[in-house]
């Protein structure tokens, strides 16, 4: 990852926040000096080596580090875990995803695991055990444990939820190796495969080697789903996810019950790879439900479910290159109609139009690549064997009339009289399949491309190429922050410019409909704000400016990469703001922290303190809310 | 014969003289008369085949043309090839030469007349006269005074001085199209324009759904046209946005009674319904009737909202395209044909934008995402890149956060 300035000072600051000046020093001295010893980091850092060994471990503990030692030399080097450190912010994010895609008890598992960084799970074992009696008490206190709180209570069932969660992949195992850059890792191979003994012919082709490379690569990142993998060969195939929002988690578990007992002696972590997956999946059909509406949006969250249980993480790796997500998965409509949640009303969301206004051959229209970047070359071939197009115009039919019945009769646009048709319960299995059929097509409609409709077994299968999708959210990000700094004009003229790629200044006003002054005014600030830029061209050698062509152009990789660093540094502001805040308000802060006071400040505290204490903790939602959020943007522009 | 008469006797009688005068101007107006009826350029052979010349007499041919040229009835051309063309010049026209009464006038109003619509600078004027700079203001002077010629603006070049014949429009190119009102881009114009077509495209695109009886009380007919067959559905929305937008526009001044008007209706109808707001719901997949440009077009031309501009469906599509920049409408294909839908359907509410006397433009205006850096005091801030800790600014002394936080300044 490439760590800009600010990129460091927040990581610094999240450690500062959670674990401590000691090891936050010792990070941002990571940072700036890169990969040191313990000796080098005394020199920076000015502390003893008792402490900077103590502020290591926080860190190792917390996996923060990289950490290597040189088989030849016998030196130990430390390098910071960019990447790590920044996940600390989305500690929070990631329980609640947890929570509602498997339960409390994964949830109070995964959280856990958080605060200890990485553990045994004999470890893990002997603090449950030896809690259960008492309710929760953790230091973080979520005291909202009811009696059917379905927290891990035994033994047993710890190992059951953890080994669901290993083969869910939210958990992974940890070896000596995992502390290892990754990027070191792949020179080693790399260098063992290549170098020759002396008097050795180099007699391996290139291919052969990067095959081998590649291969040894691969099993160095699959070793911590090795224990997953051996649970794979006694669980069967992994038991479904759980739907959204309903409690039936132990029914779920009691499946793995005759899994064997999960060694002792096994190191665990949870894998944030995985989690960014399911996070992914969130944003997206948030981005559904903005752009198409509530329902369509929940049907996408369904999907996209399916598509990615075995996904592990978003991006492929640099290194192993595009075959890692080569077998793109696909579900059927079959198995989303079997997972989408029952409470969810399909009837609604979609308006109707008259049978006649709907061409069906363009909607069903089946892609079996991913479309290029142009919306408008791709639909030239029409082609009229649809399979769907009799049957599916009939079942849209009543759709109509069904989505009529559910709503309200007294419609403003009750332009067409015809009568009603009520249907029987007997249909509406089938009613509900098309409806929520409707919702796919409308996200494959859309200029966003959601999802894509691939095939034609079991009433449709539907990808998501979520490369492109994930560049038109980020496109929208962008948009939205431009129009947003630079107003509509702003906007348009970027978005000129990055669909006609460079552009002669004298093009400009016309296209976009603007005063020449306005363009120039505009065009300048968004230079200065480093948005655009512009390339001279000068007719002949004389170089003066009438004979000379101006382009401006759009820098699409440089202003992301620039509103990645003001999103750091944003929330970098707002955090410490917050410091700021706290500093102001230290000695209601520190009353409130004594034991004798927590818990019940309302009536220890007067009315004044006690309410600047509730207008601090409203502060404090407000700012942290605000880093989560920016969070969402940094994680579409670099994770997702 | 009576050329060869003419041309051995020139001493001859006065008599014969003004016979032969006589019978050139018919000629004259014969010819003249067949090539306007005729068409447009004419070469010898073009003008002989008229037969209007007795024997085809070149001779007599040239001394007529040379006559009408004089009389600036015929405009003489080359061609390329070095062909030499006659062209026929309006009569009334042609008797604007002769209110020219020296030779500079005749030449700088000829250039100016050639140039036609797009009018010419008067640093060419000089450039291709070669004349001396007060004889061609003399001339111009003149020339304006009479008239002939008009001074006027190229928006191309707006700081040229330019002239054009006083009788003629300048042409498209020198206005700058519809979208220029004296010369200047009318950008009040553009922007009203802009929001009836986003409105005529949201109600195409969208379907309205209301619940229940909530909204029938206070939004009543004042609701936007009803989802109906196309045809009716764009007449009817014509005639309305005719309505809504011709009195809203004319009646600026007047406006903010109805825009004060409007708010309160807004808000006793969310108090009245309840929680069921009717919203915008999008259309099926592969619905066909999303309006295209055309639709568009027809729409803006038929309610008369643009007075006495004219616009073709490549000004629409312009203006539309626009639209699409500003991440307002989307295009969407289907079944082959270009249709156009509203953005972000879901967030977008059913007041319609065009006639708002609103000066923020954002209410009923169409709701864009918005992005959570900017919503924050960091992503508006105009010392961003100043911001240190430490410094001038930081977070420690940061007004913006204060005031975010909902903190007085002290």
């Amino acid at each position: 990852m490439f760590v800009t300035k600010h990129a460091a000072e927040l990581c610094a600051l999240l450690v500062n926040d959670l674990y401590g000046e000691l090891p936050s020093r010792i990070l941002a001295a990571l940072f700036t000096k890169g990969r040191s010893t313990i000796t080098q980091l005394g020199l920076y850092t000015q502390l003893g080596p008792r402490q900077i060994r103590n502020g290591l471990g926080v860190l190792i503990q917390q996996n923060l580090l990289y950490h290597h030692t040189d088989a030849d030399t016998k030196r130990t080097t430390y390098e910071a875990n960019p990447g790590a450190c920044y996940n600390l912010v989305r500690s929070g994010k990631i329980l609640e995803m947890i929570e509602s895609q498997y339960g409390k008890a994964e949830r109070d598992l995964v959280q856990t695991l958080l605060l200890l960084g990485y553990a045994r799970i004999a470890e893990l074992t002997h603090a449950y055990v030896s809690r259960a009696p008492r309710s929760n008490g953790h230091a973080n206190g979520n005291g909202v444990n009811g009696a059917d709180s379905g927290l891990i209570e035994s033994e047993a069932e710890l190992h059951n939820v953890l080994s669901h969660l290993i083969r869910c992949e939210i958990i992974e195992t940890v070896r000596p190796q995992s502390f290892r850059n990754p990027n070191d890792v792949y020179h080693e191979i790399e260098a063992e495969v290549t170098k020759t003994a002396p008097g050795e012919k180099a007699t391996k082709t290139k291919i052969d080697q990067q095959r081998q490379i590649m291969e040894q690569y691969r099993a160095f990142k699959d070793q911590p789903k090795a224990l997953k993998r051996q649970l794979d060969q006694f669980g069967g195939p992994v038991t479904k996810r759980r739907k959204l929002g309903n409690g039936l988690g132990e029914e779920d578990r009691a499946m793995e019950d005759d899994m064997p007992p999960l060694n002792p002696n096994v190191v665990v972590r949870v894998n944030y790879d995985k989690c960014l997956v399911e996070l992914r999946s969130h944003r997206l059909a948030s981005f559904a439900k903005d752009t198409l509406g509530e329902v369509t949006g929940e049907v996408y969250r369904t999907l996209l479910g399916l598509l990615t249980m075995d996904v592990s993480r978003c991006r492929a790796d640099p290194f192993l290159g595009e075959e890692s997500i080569a077998q793109q998965a696909t579900a059927t409509t079959m198995d989303v109609y079997e997972h989408l949640d029952e409470s969810i009303n399909v009837t609604t969301g979609i308006g109707k139009a008259p049978k006649d206004k709907i061409d069906y051959q363009s909607a069903e229209k089946i892609k079996t690549a991913p479309a290029g970047n142009d919306l408008m070359a791709d639909d030239s071939d029409e082609d009229p064997s649809g399979p769907f197009d009799s049957d599916d115009s009939d079942d849209m039919g009543t759709k109509g009339s069904f989505s009529r019945r559910s709503r309200s009769v007294s419609k403003t646009n009750g332009a067409r009289p015809t009568k009603v048709t009520f249907e029987d319960a007997a249909t509406s299995t089938d009613n509900r399949l098309d409806q929520m059929r409707a919702h796919l097509l409308l996200l494959a409609e859309s200029k966003h491309r959601f999802v894509r409709h691939c095939g034609t077994q079991g009433r449709g299968q539907w990808t998501v190429d979520f490369d492109q999708v994930m560049e038109r959210l980020r496109e929208t990000e962008l948009d939205a922050s431009i129009e947003q700094s630079f107003g509509r004009h702003g906007l348009r003229l970027t978005r000129i410019l990055r669909e006609k790629g460079k552009l002669d200044e004298k093009m400009l006003p016309s296209a976009a409909l603007m005063k020449k002054t306005d363009v120039q005014a505009k065009m300048l600030a968004m230079q200065m704000a480093g948005l655009v830029d512009v390339q001279e061209v000068p007719k002949d050698n004389t170089r003066v400016a009438n004979r000379t062509l101006f382009f401006w152009f759009f820098d699409r990789e440089r202003s992301q990469a620039q509103i990645l660093d003001d999103l750091y540094k944003a929330m970098v502001r707002a955090l410490q703001t917050l410091q700021v805040e706290r500093h102001r308000e230290r000695n209601i802060l520190s009353f409130v922290e004594r034991k004798d006071v927590m818990g019940k400040e309302e009536e220890v505290m007067t009315a004044e303190h006690y309410n600047k204490y509730n207008r601090h903790l409203e502060e404090q939602n407000k700012l942290l809310g605000q880093v989560m959020r920016l969070d969402e943007m940094v994680s579409i522009f670099r994770e997702y | 014969m009576s050329t060869s008469a003419a041309g051995a006797g020139p001493s001859r009688s006065n008599g014969s003289s003004d016979a032969d005068s006589a019978k050139l101007a018919v000629l004259k107006e014969l010819l003249y008369e067949r090539c306007r009826e005729e068409g447009d350029m004419f070469s010898q052979d073009d003008l002989l085949r008229m037969e209007v010349i007795p024997n085809r007499d070149l001779l007599l041919l040239a001394r007529v043309v040379q006559s009408l040229s004089d009389d600036k009835l015929f405009i003489t051309m080359r061609e390329a090839s070095g062909q030499v063309l006659w062209k026929w010049r309006d009569k009334q026209e042609a008797h604007k030469y002769k209110q020219c009464t020296t030779d500079e006038q005749v030449m700088v109003y000829s250039l100016i007349d050639d140039s036609g619509g797009d009018g010419i600078w008067t640093q060419t004027l000089q450039k291709r006269l070669n004349m001396h700079d007060s004889v061609l203001k003399n001339a111009i002077k003149q020339l304006q005074a009479k008239g002939l010629i008009a001074p006027f603006k190229n928006v191309e070049h707006p700081n040229k001085k330019m002239y054009i014949k006083a009788s003629i429009r300048p042409s498209d190119r020198a206005t700058g199209g519809p979208w220029y009102t004296d010369q200047d881009l009318d950008e009040a114009f553009i922007e009203d324009l802009q929001r009836v077509v986003f409105d005529f495209i949201k109600r195409q695109s969208s379907y309205h759904s209301t619940h229940a009886g909530a909204a029938k009380a206070a939004h009543g007919h004042a609701q936007v046209p009803k989802k109906g067959i196309i045809k009716g559905g764009l007449s009817d929305a014509a005639a309305k946005g005719k309505k809504r937008d011709a009195t809203e526009m004319e009646a600026k001044p007047v406006a903010p009674t109805t825009a004060a008007k409007n708010p309160l209706a807004v808000s006793s109808s969310t108090a009245a319904a309840s929680r069921r707001e009717p919203a915008l719901l999008p259309l099926p997949a592969g619905y066909m009737a999303y309006p295209t440009v055309r639709d568009i077009a027809r729409l803006l031309s038929s309610s008369g909202i643009t007075n006495n501009t004219i616009l073709s469906e490549g000004d629409v599509k312009k203006l539309v395209d626009v639209l699409v920049w500003d991440n307002l409408v989307e295009p969407i294909k289907v079944a082959g044909k270009v249709g156009y839908r509203v953005s972000r359907i879901a967030k977008q509410s059913v007041e319609s934008w065009a006639g708002r006397e609103d000066p923020s433009g954002r209410s009923g205006g169409p709701e864009l995402y918005i992005s959570p850096l900017t919503e924050a005091p960091c992503g508006r801030c105009p010392v961003f890149d100043l911001c240190e800790e430490g410094g001038p600014v930081g977070p420690s002394n940061c007004e913006y956060f204060k005031k975010w936080l909902g903190k007085e300044i002290f």
